[in-house]
């Protein structure tokens, strides 16, 4: 069960399933937080923090939104996997990363992720797009290919700890009917170097907005790229629920 | 609104069937192969060469975590090219004409996701392959293992047709997980396109090994029926494999010094409870090893020992759990286990003669 729950946690948060991303920051004072989502701080009208609060022990991470004009802003996010990793490499069941003694242990890692998002509303309906590269650097060792996590969303989200650096873009469009929403996105990963190649999410969802301060969503995210062995599609359930306050 | 209700409900429920893609029907075709160059093969033969080899996935004698005299897990892919190498060099030299091949690796991450199966093809005389999945999973969240594709291989200088994947019984004391993500035994039965035979017939199996609930039992009866039902049909079958039994008379059954696991999933080395399950595969067929050769002292059986988990230098063969059998007739004396290929894997491989001549 322990190993599950460990499991479950570093997923959750790698599978980074934010509901709508916009140029648009929450109200100063306002706090948001999901079942998967990260726990969001409105610092300032234009200022937004957020971690994701379930792995912050395990995997440290912060990321700072700044509204930097009418429907822009600039994101810059931080992540420090090593421990978390370093709890996946282990025997037995949630044991993502093999305990060989010929894998040289995890080392100290960061990447940091800067990415502009710009966002343009058309009466019911959001549209954003965004773009990005993040670079990562390592101390006290290398990072043995082995270790690659091939499975969907985690994959391409951890690839840049192995070629140093990588780019991201994509587009959200989000349309309202009232307390329902529909949300799509596209998302894009570009891994460089010895990867060379891309990978690209899509997510739909149906958000239920029963009050200002709870939502719930339903949908899927279908992932297409080529991993280590292959190219491969998959698709995976995703749902969440939503408390602001 | 309702389309895209569809497409949901769509995707929940293909997302519910088989996630990680660990399934098989009780039926299916198996994966046929061909070598990237043919070798010609002969048009006219009076026998066969037949050899049986579990390949421990290119392992060859690395410690593995499983055999408990190591920790490794994820092979390099110089380890794996040396080992499969080193098969395919000693196949080569032996030249057989049918080949049976347990745990075999085309796509998975512990070995270096090489396809040995297309290697063996491409660098040996045989011409043509069959493959039938044993353990397959998009990803294994366990012990690292992740991407997993192994199983049983049929290889031939001839052309391979109706080749099929016959399910086997899975480990009924297991819980759901273990069998969801865990190995799927089967038959790999496929006929021989050899000049004059229509009905010869290959089937290779790869009973379990840790079993404490009598499935090994009853996958041995399976492929016991298999054979019957061919026999009786008229046709003609080479069948082989790795039983993971011992043949009747064996005078070492337990306690064997190679076995060290405490972890008693891993413990299936005593096989005191199971010596007559094979006595009708040696009195209804003809073996490659008969009993009498086979003897009934340690010293006799000794010499078609094909199996130790622990290598070289302390290491040697501590038993017989490799096979052929065959509804025709063997050579007389052409058997051998190859017991010089200590560091090729943890089993020897096996190869008899086949006679043609009637």
């Amino acid at each position: 069960m322990k190993n599950t729950i460990l499991l479950l946690i570093s997923l959750s948060f790698i599978l980074a399933l934010s509901n709508s991303e916009t140029a648009n920051t929450i109200p100063k004072g306002q706090f948001e937080v999901g079942l998967f989502q990260p726990l969001k701080y409105g610092m300032t009208e234009k200022v937004e923090l957020s971690t994701h609060p379930l792995a912050f022990f395990l995997m440290p991470n912060l990321t700072i939104k700044n509204k930097v004009g009418d429907g822009t802003a600039a994101r810059f996010s931080i992540y420090y996997p090593t421990y978390l990793l370093r709890l996946l490499t282990r025997e037995g069941s949630g044991g993502l990363i093999a305990p060989d003694p010929t894998i040289p242990g995890i080392p100290h890692m960061v990447s940091i992720r800067q990415e502009l998002l710009v966002t343009k509303s058309f009466s019911s309906t959001i549209i954003t797009a965004k773009a990005g590269f993040s670079i990562a650097t390592k101390f006290g060792g290398e990072l043995d290919s082995r270790t690659e996590i091939e499975f969907p969303t985690i994959y391409q989200r951890l690839n840049v700890f192995y070629n140093g650096h990588g780019f991201n873009s994509g587009l959200d469009i989000r349309h309202s009917f009232g307390k329902l929403d529909i949300l799509a996105d596209v998302d894009i990963f570009y891994l460089p170097e010895d990867t060379n190649t891309t990978f690209i999410e899509h997510k739909s969802m149906l958000i239920w907005n029963k009050s200002n301060r709870f939502q719930t969503a339903v949908g899927y995210k279908l992932v297409y790229g080529e991993y280590t062995d292959g190219k491969d599609l998959d698709i995976v359930p995703v749902f969440d629920l939503v408390w602001s306050w | 609104m309702k389309k895209i209700l569809l497409i949901l409900t769509l995707a929940l429920t293909l997302n519910n069937c088989d996630i990680f893609n660990t399934q098989f029907e009780d039926l299916e075709d198996a994966v046929l192969y061909q070598a990237s160059s043919l070798t010609e093969a002969p048009t006219s033969v009076d026998s066969l060469i037949v050899m049986t080899w579990n390949v421990k996935f290119g392992g060859a004698r690395i410690d593995f975590w499983f055999d408990c005299y190591g920790e490794r897990v994820i092979m390099t892919e110089n380890e794996v090219m040396d080992n499969i190498e080193a098969l395919a060099d000693y196949i080569e030299e032996v030249n057989p004409d049918i080949v049976l091949l347990q745990e075999v690796d085309v796509n998975s991450k512990r070995s270096a996701y090489i396809d040995q199966l297309q290697y063996l093809l491409d660098n040996t005389d045989l011409n043509y392959g069959a493959y039938a999945s044993q353990w397959k999973a998009d990803f294994i969240p366990s012990s690292g293992l992740g991407k997993m594709e192994s199983g049983n291989a049929i290889l031939s200088k001839w052309a391979l047709t109706d080749a099929e994947r016959i399910a086997l019984p899975l480990i009924s004391e297991d819980d759901a997980l273990t069998q969801y993500f865990y190995l799927k035994r089967n038959i790999l039965k496929a006929k021989i396109d050899l000049l004059g035979y229509d009905n010869l017939w290959a089937l290779n199996i790869h009973a379990s090994a840790y079993s404490n609930d009598g499935t090994k039992k009853l996958q041995l009866d399976q492929f016991k029926d298999e054979l019957d039902f061919l026999d009786s049909s008229d046709e003609l079958f080479i069948a082989g494999g790795d039983f993971n039994s011992l043949p009747p008379n064996t005078i070492k059954v337990n306690e064997f010094d190679d076995s060290i696991c405490e972890d008693e999933d891993f413990q299936g080395d005593d096989y005191s409870e199971e010596s007559e399950w094979l006595d009708e595969f040696y009195t209804d067929y003809e073996p490659a090893v008969t009993l009498d050769k086979y003897g009934t002292t340690e010293e006799t059986q000794f010499n078609h020992y094909s199996h130790t988990v622990q290598g070289p230098p302390e290491g040697f063969w501590s038993r017989k759990l490799d096979y052929l059998f065959t509804n025709l007739t063997w050579v007389e004396n052409s058997d051998s286990t190859h017991q010089e290929t200590m560091d090729l894997s943890d089993h020897a491989p096996l190869t008899s003669t086949l006679s043609l001549e009637n």
